[in-house]
């Protein structure tokens, strides 16, 4: 339906935002709302984490493809902004791991000891 | 007859050397075949956190497998009430229908220096992940307040926190994990442990059809280097590889992780993955990490957000 609704986040989850699932739950709401165009209003939020930040990312592409619907955020502070953003940069990103790295063997506590001790 | 096991006096300030005496700790424990076993306290007076937090786990462990765990540390007046503070060894958590009256005993915690143990639960439906949720908040702002730290110096701290719980929710099996930390106002540092009795690293990566490690030390690599246990496509897996360039390259930190026999430990001067005899196994996967609380002016979270 061509129209636009307003979720307040807040209200719906609390100041600080830390868990993936809290993302599943807010795009429930979003997923079963009739409008197009939904508003994730971010007013007095505090924070969010990293973790909520990369499932509100997939979470709102999954929505665009799937149901075509879109999102706008509003109100959200510079740190809700800078970690979206954070986030939504680095998506693609491929890693390397070093694999190059030798793997220390203690098979005698001494040795392991002095290692440890030396830290 | 049972196994009996002296505790040590102290641990001291040095990184390693709390690890060092967990370490035979935890190998007794698991490998001895008595029935019983007596944690002997009556020298103790100084422990660290890493120390403290591995032992209530691997108590826990014990405990669920059959074994009788006893232990006279409330004998030692040295260092009961401090333990019986931090709910040592049985931690605290917020129980079903109770939940408030745990958030209310957080409170009690404003004026320390660290906060109690632990036992968070894990779960993804909407009761546990909002527990969770409000426990996470809680902790920040208990240690914020704590360590008197302002909105930028309270970020990687928050990220450690949300990051390395998640992991232990998604990815350990274990119902619940196991969160203690203490600050060092003198030394400028906060110790901070997080450590679960779930499968570990190596099994959490079964029946992952993207990664698949060779052996525990493989399994340990890809984890601290943001492969993730989760065999979804969009899952990224760095929250152990981003907290640990954090903690050390950002506020220039110590970072150690044990799982099974293997370990990866990561400070400024040494980057080492280290594998024990056989016999000193963590079940599970144990993180330990100091982290400064004078944070350079230089520091930048984002550069470390990915």
């Amino acid at each position: 339906m061509n129209c636009e609704s307003t979720i307040h986040v807040e209200q719906l989850l609390g100041k600080t935002l830390h868990t993936r699932e809290a993302s599943r739950h807010l795009f429930g709401f979003v997923a079963a709302s009739p409008c197009d165009n939904i508003e994730l209003d971010f007013l007095d939020v505090d924070y969010i984490s990293r973790s909520f930040a990369d499932e509100f990312h997939a979470d709102k592409l999954k929505l665009a493809t799937d149901h075509q619907k879109s999102i706008i955020v509003t109100n959200a502070n510079d740190e809700i902004m800078n970690m979206l953003q954070s986030v939504a940069r680095t998506q693609n990103k491929q890693y390397k791991p070093n694999t190059t790295k030798t793997v220390y063997r203690y098979s005698n506590w001494g040795p392991l000891e002095s290692y440890l001790l030396s830290i | 007859m049972a196994l009996k096991i002296v505790i040590p006096e102290r641990t001291h300030q040095e990184f390693g050397h709390s690890i060092s005496k967990l370490l035979p700790i935890v190998g007794s424990i698991t490998s001895t075949r008595e029935a019983e076993v007596e944690l002997d306290f009556r020298e103790a007076k100084i422990l660290n956190p890493f120390f403290l937090g591995g032992i209530a786990s691997i108590i826990d462990y014990a405990r669920s497998r059959g074994k009788n765990i006893k232990s006279n540390h409330r004998e030692n007046n040295r260092i009961n009430s401090y333990l019986d503070r931090i709910f040592f060894p049985a931690c605290c958590g917020p129980q079903r229908g109770h939940e408030q009256s745990f958030f209310q005993q957080l409170e009690a915690y404003q004026a320390k220096t660290y906060i109690p143990m632990i036992a968070f639960p894990t779960g993804s439906d909407s009761y546990h992940s909002s527990i969770r949720e409000k426990m996470l908040s809680a902790i920040s702002a208990l240690l914020k307040n704590q360590l008197n730290f302002k909105e930028r110096e309270r970020q990687p701290l928050a990220y450690f926190l949300d990051e390395l719980t998640h992991n232990v929710n998604d990815h350990s099996g274990a119902i619940k994990g196991i969160l203690f930390a203490q600050f060092y106002p003198g030394s400028n540092y906060l110790d901070l442990v997080i450590c679960d009795n779930g499968k570990g690293i190596y099994a959490s990566y079964e029946g992952n059809t993207r990664f698949t490690p060779a052996d525990e030390a493989e399994a340990l690599r890809f984890a601290v280097n943001g492969r993730s246990t989760k065999d979804r496509p969009e899952s990224k897996g760095f929250g152990i590889s981003t907290s640990r360039k954090m903690l050390v390259n950002g506020l220039r930190g110590k970072f150690f992780i044990w799982t099974g026999r293997t370990s990866f430990i990561e400070t400024i001067e040494r980057e080492d993955f280290v594998q024990f005899p056989a016999n000193l196994s963590f079940p599970g996967t144990f993180i330990a990490l100091r982290i400064p609380t004078i944070i350079a002016e230089t520091f930048n979270f984002y550069d470390f957000i990915e």
